[in-house]
């Protein structure tokens, strides 16, 4: 076995008696202990939590009290996603010392199905703003090379998996930030359909975009981990009530006949990509009709529609969730955070309604589109991982992104990888399915990764 | 006055109304990503095309 196994090898392995829960742990601590100084995922690591629970996983599976494929698998939340009698700091000042009462609702079902809690994780602060030097903690550095930025928010989950600190850890994605860190971080991450996890104890950014999801190493594991986080809580009022199948018991069988639309447009005129980027995609599509799935071009409206359309969204609701803060503690955020969030004072109420009527004209658009094909296929970033240092504050405003649409329009999202450009830094496609079709759209990531070699190479740290 | 000049003064206006308490070197800042928010809130309106009557997309439906 590869010394850092994925969730599903882990779960074989502890299934069959080989692995000790506390065995793996310490593996990851070990690992944690010699890295985590240089990576900075962690704003809160618990190593006495996280034994505690491998030794109750492991006397437990001891004595036959099993609780499903995640029980004692080495695990952790972005720091938005609340924890009961833990502080939850969504990576800043404002929240430091903020300790909810009760687990977010995802938190509690990861927790039943038994996963091993390291702690909280490193995000942007609230989840937007990063990445950034003048907040209580540093910003996440990626592990293929920590000069390069995880992509983000959820930077500290997509960089403690890509180094095998833990083998999974949650994430929210209102404008990408699950499939950035994923695609930067060569992960496997989904933003599942709007309404499929609930958003209940998590930290708002922006209420109608914002999504929760898992990042992990493989599209199976993503599978494992829907099955324990997928469920309907009324305490959401977009929580879909909704008969949930077995994700990763749909991942098998193949995409034979698979009808997949590339969105070239986006990536060809609407805006460009890297030729790494574009090479990678265009053998990635050879595997996949290799597969035997029937690939064609389709055309959704234009990037910059579907871009500044969720801008104008997620700005405005972030602005009304943080308006009284930011006229009382407006030097209490980071310089990134308020300087974005702000500017919701300048949008009117004519504006956010013309958003919301693009919107219903884009997923209509959408909806079109998907009678012809069954899954969508496009980048997930128009370049691998840039420098830490050249990121600024409002860089991510000056080219459309390609995921911000399926936040746009809900519908599931799951980004791969699909190689490595020169410099070693992973690449990435993204995969686009109809709403509640995310099994579908994890099946292709599945029979991709099945196929190609990418899932065998490893940061080396 | 300048399409700078009139922005700037759109902005200063949209500012004091907001109630936020910023220092010089702050609104400066900002106003860098105020034209962002101009450009994006014109794309949105897409120059009248909509009917008056045109209905916005439910929040808490992934598809309508």
């Amino acid at each position: 076995m590869h010394p850092v196994p994925s969730i599903a090898e882990a779960a074989a392995d502890i299934g069959s008696g080989k692995l000790s829960p506390v065995a793996l742990a310490e593996a990851c601590l070990a690992r944690i202990e010699a890295s985590e100084a240089r990576i900075n995922s962690f704003i809160h690591l618990d190593k006495a939590r996280a034994l505690a629970q491998a030794k109750k996983a492991e006397a437990e599976i001891r004595e036959g009290h099993l609780k499903g494929p995640l029980q004692g698998i080495p695990f952790a939340y972005k720091d938005i996603f609340e924890t009961g009698g833990l502080a939850t700091t969504a990576h800043s000042r404002l929240l430091k010392d903020y300790v909810p009462k009760q687990d977010a609702y995802t938190v509690a079902k990861l927790a039943e199905a038994g996963v091993v809690s390291f702690g909280k994780l490193a995000t942007h602060e609230f989840a937007w703003g990063g990445p950034s030097f003048d907040l209580p903690w540093p910003p996440a550095r990626n592990p293929w090379n920590t000069e390069h930025f995880t992509g983000g928010s959820s930077s500290g989950t997509g960089a403690a998996v890509a180094a095998g600190f833990i083998l999974g850890g949650t994430g929210s994605d209102t404008g990408g930030s699950i499939r950035t860190p994923s695609s930067f971080c060569g992960l496997a991450g989904i933003k599942p359909t709007y309404g499929l996890l609930s958003r209940s104890g998590i930290q708002p950014l922006a209420f109608s975009l914002d999504h929760a999801g898992p990042l992990a190493w493989t599209a199976e594991d993503c599978a494992m981990l829907l099955d324990a986080m997928a469920g309907h809580d009324p305490a959401d009022p977009a929580s879909a009530k909704i008969d949930l199948p077995s994700f990763r018991a749909s991942i098998g069988g193949g995409i034979a006949g698979l009808r997949i639309g590339v969105v070239r447009h986006f990536f060809e005129t609407d805006t460009s990509i890297s030729d790494d980027v574009g090479a990678a995609f265009e053998t990635s599509m050879g595997v996949l009709r290799q597969a035997g799935a029937i690939i064609t071009d389709v055309r959704l409206p234009p990037l910059d529609d579907w871009f500044s359309c969720g801008m104008i969204l997620m700005i405005s609701e972030a602005y009304s969730v943080h308006e009284p803060w930011l006229k009382e503690r407006y030097n209490d955020y980071g310089e990134y955070f308020r300087d974005r969030c702000a500017l919701g004072a300048f949008i009117t109420s004519a504006d956010y309604m013309a958003a919301m009527r693009l919107r219903r004209e884009l997923r209509t658009a959408l909806a079109k589109v998907m009678t012809s094909v069954d899954v969508l296929a496009l980048p997930t970033t128009a370049t691998s991982a840039p420098r830490l240092s050249a990121m600024t504050k409002y860089g991510s405003f000056e080219a459309p992104t390609f995921t911000m649409p399926f936040n746009v329009s809900g519908s599931p999202a799951l980004s791969i990888c699909n190689g490595f450009d020169l410099q070693g830094l992973p690449l990435s496609m993204q995969i686009v399915g109809r709403p509640f079709e995310d099994a579908q759209v994890l099946r292709v990531g599945h029979t991709y990764e099945r196929m190609t070699s990418w899932r065998d190479r490893r940061p080396q740290l | 006055m300048t399409e700078i000049g009139k922005d700037k003064e759109a902005f200063e206006a949209q500012l004091r109304r907001s109630g936020l308490k910023l220092d010089e070197g702050q609104r400066s800042e900002l106003f860098v990503g105020y034209g962002h928010i101009v450009r994006m809130a014109a794309r949105v309106r897409g120059d009248g095309v909509r009917q008056r009557e045109a209905e916005p997309a439910s929040i808490f439906k992934a598809a309508d």
